[in-house]
């Protein structure tokens, strides 16, 4: 900006020199603040995270390859989905871990979605052992347990989607509105001259 | 119609909420000026008022959510700065009364008087050389961002009392500036 054409707030800003060493720091500070840095106890849920995708990806990999040979093929491809699960968890987390960042808004709506994910392949296991149980009232228990599981996390899901979709909406709209008001102050300001 | 700076605010404040990073950082590079420069007004030491600063950043981040009314952004910031500022100086200080002034409690309407102001460099002097609530309330005056209700909401004063103080304030600031002047002639 031409030094003539400064407001005086924006004169009077200028006269502060800050000391660099101070704001440099500062300004480490508030970008690790900004990406959202691992610290101690985010750290640690992440490496949780990935210890479960090394569980569930040896447990249902193991599952899918020593399942007796009549074990419905559906059922044995339902535990290699879920190795491939526990697999792309692993990846997950470990990519987190090795940056060492969160990206609040890709990352976290990932992990919503793998977690679902995982929830339904799981549930989708339990329905398939309750059908063989030979107790079909512990059967029918087991059943109607993993429903309540399953609907719980999809309403999950389907809230967090719907607020996720009025957000979009409620974003555009403002984009519209802020280009509209833009237009607007140009025409005026051409009108005036 | 909506002015484009208050749509400006809520789709910066919506993006936050959000997690953009871009909106975070956006937030941050286009306050953290004149917030320093009215932090800095308020402590003394400046590496305690970058300190502040970034706390005060880390409540932003933290409470921005919460935040109702993004219009009211700017009053929300300062407001923010201001309580980080105070607790520090209580913390370090052990005192509480830093901001009041019983001085200008008389009903002065006329707070935009014939005073004015143009050289910013004597100004930025001799704001260091008025009481504290005074220097605050002449800085939020001078910074622009907020109107003189806002002001008052962030002082958690009544309108009135920020008018009469800004009123006296800049009498205070004309006679150190006078003062100043006549020294050197």
């Amino acid at each position: 900006m031409n030094e003539s054409n400064k407001t005086f707030r924006d004169k009077l800003l200028d006269v502060e020199k800050p000391n660099t060493a101070y704001k440099e720091k500062y300004e480490r500070q508030v970008q690790a603040m900004v990406e959202k840095k691992l610290t101690g106890l985010t750290r640690w849920s992440h490496i949780g995270g990935l210890v479960m995708g090394v569980f569930f990806a040896a447990l249902f990999g193991t599952m899918a390859v020593i399942v007796p040979g009549e074990f419905p093929l559906w059922g044995r491809s339902l535990f290699a989905l879920g190795a491939v699960f526990g697999l792309v968890f692993i990846v997950f987390e470990g990519t987190i871990l090795k940056k060492g960042i969160v990206d609040l808004k890709k990352d976290e709506m990932a992990a919503a979605g793998l977690g679902w994910g995982f929830i339904m392949i799981v549930s989708a296991v339990v329905l398939v052992f309750s059908g063989r149980l030979p107790d079909r009232v512990v059967g029918i228990h087991m059943l109607v347990y993993t429903l309540v599981f399953e609907v719980a996390a999809a309403v999950g899901l389907l809230r967090a989607f719907i607020q996720r979709s009025e957000l979009n909406t409620r974003e555009k709209l403002l984009e519209i509105e802020y280009t509209i008001a833009e237009l607007a102050e140009k025409i005026e300001a051409k009108s005036d001259k | 119609m909506k002015n484009k700076q208050a749509i400006y605010y809520e789709l910066l404040v919506l993006r936050c909420r959000r997690g953009h990073k871009d909106a975070l950082e956006e937030l941050v590079r286009s306050w953290e000026k004149q917030l320093f420069f009215y932090v800095r007004r308020l402590v003394d030491d400046e590496q305690d008022a970058w300190q502040i600063l970034q706390q005060t950043w880390l409540k932003v981040l933290r409470g921005i959510k919460n935040l109702r009314e993004p219009c009211k952004l700017p009053a929300w910031l300062y407001g923010i700065a201001r309580n980080t500022a105070l607790s520090h100086l209580r913390t370090k200080y052990s005192q509480e009364a830093f901001f009041e002034s019983n001085a200008d409690t008389s009903k002065i309407e006329d707070y935009n008087s014939a005073i004015h102001f143009d050289n910013a460099e004597q100004v930025y002097y001799g704001l260091g050389r008025v009481s504290l609530p005074h220097r605050e309330v002449l800085t939020l005056f001078f910074l622009q961002d907020l109107s003189i209700d806002e002001i008052a909401d962030v002082l958690g004063i009544p309108v009135g009392t920020v008018k009469s103080r800004l009123h006296y304030a800049k009498q205070t600031l004309k006679t150190v500036l006078e003062k100043e002047a006549g020294n050197y002639e």
